[in-house]
């Protein structure tokens, strides 16, 4: 992965302020990478706000993200962190065991993990950006190229590499744009019904594909690797759906339901960020 | 320039450096009252949004006289109980939200209104959201609430810049405003949520412009054990006559059902223009004191809080045909979470 520290985007406000959110679960083994990473912006750090929400895990990752918020708390404008609610977990009525399968589960949580997190950390920042815990490489300039798209909802390419060969491939599987004929596939199907990418062929184009339309491309979906959001469009009510809403939840959901708020989505296929291999 | 080097990171790997967690104690000098401070949960470790400090119940927040709600207009109104404030085992804590904009008129019997709650008042916080008055009404509200923060646990006063024209309260049930009027409103209280909400058990929203609740009305409200709930608001007349003002509260039935199937799902339904296909809460009572609804108004409206931690809000746009109030109880409805009326319990809309 080629990558140019001189490489600096301009016309980006260097004087607004950032939240970095991340949802935490048993990650104790990600923690010092995630901070390392963090360190590597060249963002000015004292614009930088880092609030870290926990829930449900086994091996001790509150008692250690607050250790590591403490150690690094000097280096920024300030750490928190934050326990959440741990999921309600719901008992799934035998006859729609086929419907609510285990994706819609899983990412229900993730999104109300999201939205605890964003209503207990957010207040004034004039962006969110969400960066999962097991990302494993960004550019240091990862702030100055999405915040210079001047885009309210924006996202870079999300790879990953298996350990044994050295060629990335996309990660992010929510990260896309509809075509014709996932509009008129959706079009047919029933108000509940969930729509999830990465499973079998996909009626969408992957962002990572987009790569023959300039440095800034339109999207339909976005995947929650490293997702910059502007802080007011979150405090005027957009939140990661933890229901199926227009056939997505989560982050996917969130672009839809900022498309029903007119708010464009941008996303950078030239920008790459890699996230660990499951 | 030499502030941002001071940011940098120690270029090192991380060690496991052991930390000695500091608890530090505050104390909390109310009234002239010292007070005993609970030592607040380890929820969250953050030292930009301190919470406010919980005080012991032993010496209850009292309002002054002159903070006395008249309350001649509702004499018919039947009062249930007048314990003495501060009476009761109550833990639960209540955060009343309010958005207000060009309020300077309302904002005193607003808070003789929050006086006359008989719940205890150390457990209730206040926070108020302004946003395109064109008159004083941040900084007397901000006035006001300095005045009256002693008698409550804490109140918070914010402005937000909202870039939508303001409606004029004339013209503010006119249906082609509507759509805009309540995304409007929408953003405002999603604002409002996201500022004033830190770790309270339990949002109720109070317009700025309701003249009469009973005192007991958190505890009825928390009665209810539902996730999102609501009493009748209703208005006198001329004649004195008590009449429904909220018809955003009500219970679907098989005929609106039936409308909507063949609406597309841009079309925004409203009530209060024309004949209904629904219920109003009024109109439940025989059903007993809690009923289930499908819609909800925002005269007075309770929400767990983690309803809203999860992601319960306002929809600032058309969501399943229904916006803002209407819109967070069809959200709701989709998170599983209960929306429960008071048919029985009324508050009333100035």
């Amino acid at each position: 992965m080629q990558y140019s520290p001189f490489n600096v985007s301009t016309g980006v406000e260097m004087d607004q302020s950032i939240l970095v959110l991340t949802p935490i679960s048993n990650s104790r083994n990600f923690l010092d990478q995630y901070f390392r990473l963090l360190c590597s912006l060249t963002y000015p750090h004292n614009l930088i706000t880092i609030a870290l929400g926990e829930d449900s895990s086994t091996d001790g990752t509150y008692q250690y993200a607050l250790e590591m918020a403490e150690t690094f708390a000097p280096y920024f404008r300030d750490i928190q962190v934050h326990k959440l609610d741990p999921p309600r977990v719901a008992p799934i009525p035998y006859g729609s065991r086929h419907r609510l399968n285990i994706q819609q589960i899983r990412r229900s949580h993730m999104a109300m993990a999201r939205n605890q997190l964003l209503l207990r950390a957010m207040a004034d920042e004039d962006w969110a950006l969400w960066i999962d815990v097991d990302m494993v490489f960004y550019p240091a300039t990862l702030v100055e190229h999405l915040k210079s798209t001047h885009a309210p909802i924006v996202v870079p390419n999300c790879l990953s590499s298996h350990p044994t060969m050295e060629k990335y491939f996309i990660y992010d599987r929510n990260t896309w744009r509809e075509t014709n004929a996932s509009r008129h596939y959706l079009e047919d199907a029933p108000e509940d019904y969930l729509q999830v990418e990465g499973y079998g062929p996909s009626r969408r184009r992957f962002l990572a594909e987009i790569i023959d339309e300039g440095l800034v491309v339109p999207l339909d979906g976005v995947g929650g690797c490293v997702l910059l959001v502007e802080g007011a469009r979150h405090r005027d009510g957009l939140i990661f759906p933890p229901f199926v809403f227009d056939h997505h939840v989560e982050t996917e959901g969130l672009a839809k339901m900022a498309t029903k708020m007119n708010l464009s989505i941008a996303g950078l296929p030239f920008v790459n960020t890699v996230h660990k291999s499951s | 320039m030499s502030s941002l080097m001071a940011f940098k990171c120690r270029r090192s790997h991380v060690s496991g450096v052991s930390v000695i967690t500091i608890i530090t104690a505050a104390l909390i000098f109310l009234n002239h009252v010292q007070m005993s401070v609970h030592t607040s949960s380890l929820a969250s470790h953050t030292t930009r949004q301190a919470t406010p400090a919980t005080v012991a119940s032993d010496v209850p927040l009292r309002c002054p006289d002159d903070m006395t709600l008249n309350v001649s207009q509702y004499s018919d109104v039947q009062h249930q109980s007048d314990y003495v404030i501060g009476s009761g085992k109550y833990t639960d804590q209540i955060l009343i939200l309010t958005p207000i904009s060009n309020s300077v008129d309302r904002l005193a019997n607003y808070f003789k209104l929050l006086c006359s709650l008989n719940y205890p008042h150390h457990l209730i916080s206040v926070a108020l959201g302004e946003d395109t008055s064109t008159d004083k009404t941040y900084e007397i509200a901000s006035s006001v609430a300095k005045r009256m923060s002693p008698y409550f646990r804490e109140i918070q006063v914010f402005h937000f810049d909202e870039q939508m024209k303001h409606v004029p309260v004339y013209s503010r049930h006119d249906p082609n405003f509507q759509l805009e009027r309540r995304t409007h409103l929408a953003h405002a209280r999603n604002q409002l949520l996201m500022r004033g909400l830190r770790d309270e058990d339990w949002v109720l929203w109070v317009d700025s412009d309701v003249a009469y609740v009973p005192p007991d009305l958190i505890q009825h409200l928390l009665s209810a054990k539902g996730d999102v709930v609501v009493p009748s608001c209703m208005y006198k007349n001329e004649f004195g006559a008590s009449m429904v003002y909220d018809k955003n509260t009500w219970r679907e039935t098989s005929e609106s059902i039936a409308y909507l199937k063949d609406q597309p799902p841009t079309y925004l339904m409203l009530e209060g223009y024309g004949p209904t296909k629904r219920q109003y809460l009024p109109s439940l009572a025989h059903e007993g004191t809690v009923v289930d609804i499908d819609g909800v108004g925002g005269c007075t409206l309770l929400v767990r809080a983690n309803c809203h931690r999860k992601g319960l809000n306002f929809p600032a746009f058309v969501f399943d045909n229904h916006i803002e109030t209407e819109g967070l109880a069809k959200m709701a409805s989709r998170m599983k979470f209960s929306v429960k009326g008071l048919p029985l319990v009324n508050v009333f809309h100035a």
